[in-house]
């Protein structure tokens, strides 16, 4: 697994990231543009698990490495003693970006893909906050 | 829009609904702004003494900032009586809602008071209470759209309390694990 040292500061960056591509998710879905909405569903996972990783361990998979990111927050999982609910999500979310990006068809309506798609990353969500307390309070400190 | 539709709307026109009706649409304005909140409907909270207040949210699952709203009839009764309410109760957001477009008819007074803002300005120190409008869409369903964005206000001591009410409620609305 190829990783990367990060300063833990900089967690905040792919916090704030994430929340706004969650919103935006949200935003989009509203205007039945569910496409574009589950893929930024896909990128506020993957940066909300960025933001975990970073400030638990000082360290983040390299771009690209998505399957190492769900292994990696497992490891900090298991470290922490914390439900592995998280990267099971994260790994769910990951396997469908490639049919959403780079698939031949395109879906027009809210199908149970893009509609699953949008659950996992809101319970991914719910995992981060139960779990990772500091995430809350980090962001209003320093807003 | 349908003919049909037109007329529907032309039926209830200035027909204020229930208060209480107005509550989901709110939440729903809130969900669009917050992630993951959790929110309940006239619920007793600590320190505000003992009064119900319409709608409360609590962001990012319940671990994030609380926001509060009191629903009133009128954009006059929200910028006066309801503002009086809010104030008081301790949450980092604070808003007031009123039936407006397509429910009750247009108040050019109670306008420019909100145009002012001042209502809605602590005397001293950070925040401001934000307005939402609740307003009557095509085939008589309520939508909610905010008016006036709410400012952060600073509160102090209140993570324990939130922690206990998340913990002692159960939400009417809340995104499931």
């Amino acid at each position: 697994m190829k990783v990367r040292k990060f300063d833990r500061v900089r967690f905040l960056n792919y916090y704030k990231r994430a929340e706004e591509f969650y919103l935006a998710m949200s935003e989009e879905a509203e205007f039945e543009r569910y496409n574009a909405s589950a893929l930024l569903g896909i990128h506020a996972a993957i940066a909300l698990a960025d933001s975990v990783t970073i400030y638990e361990s000082g360290k983040r998979v390299a771009e690209e490495q998505h399957m190492d990111a769900v292994k990696f927050l497992k490891n900090i999982c298991i470290t922490k003693r914390v439900s592995k609910d998280g990267p099971h999500r994260l790994g769910q979310i990951l396997s469908r970006k490639n049919s959403i990006v780079y698939g031949e068809h395109f879906k027009t309506i809210d199908t149970d893909e893009l509609k699953s798609i949008r659950l996992n990353v809101e319970r991914l969500f719910i995992w981060a906050y139960t779990n990772f307390k500091y995430l809350s309070k980090e962001i209003n400190l320093r807003r | 829009m349908g003919n049909k539709d037109s007329k529907v709307i032309n039926k209830w026109k200035n027909v204020p609904v229930r208060e209480e009706r107005c509550y989901e649409p709110i939440a729903r304005c809130l969900i669009r702004s917050l992630i993951v909140p959790r929110i309940y409907f006239e619920r007793i909270w600590p320190r505000s003494g003992g009064s119900r207040i319409d709608i409360i949210a609590i962001d990012r699952a319940g671990t994030g900032d609380i926001h509060v709203v009191e629903v009133c009839k009128t954009l006059n009764e929200s910028l006066t009586e309801g503002v009086e309410i809010i104030a008081k109760i301790p949450a980092h957001y604070r808003w007031v809602a009123f039936q407006g477009e397509g429910l009750l008819p247009h108040n050019e007074d109670a306008e420019f008071k909100l145009l002012s803002e001042e209502p809605l300005l602590p005397e001293t120190g950070m925040g401001r209470i934000g307005v939402i409008e609740v307003i009557r869409m095509a085939r008589n369903d309520l939508g909610a759209n905010i008016k006036v964005k709410a400012e952060r206000f600073q509160v102090k001591d209140i993570s324990t309390l939130i922690e206990k009410f998340v913990n002692h409620e159960k939400a009417d609305i809340e995104f499931k694990e």
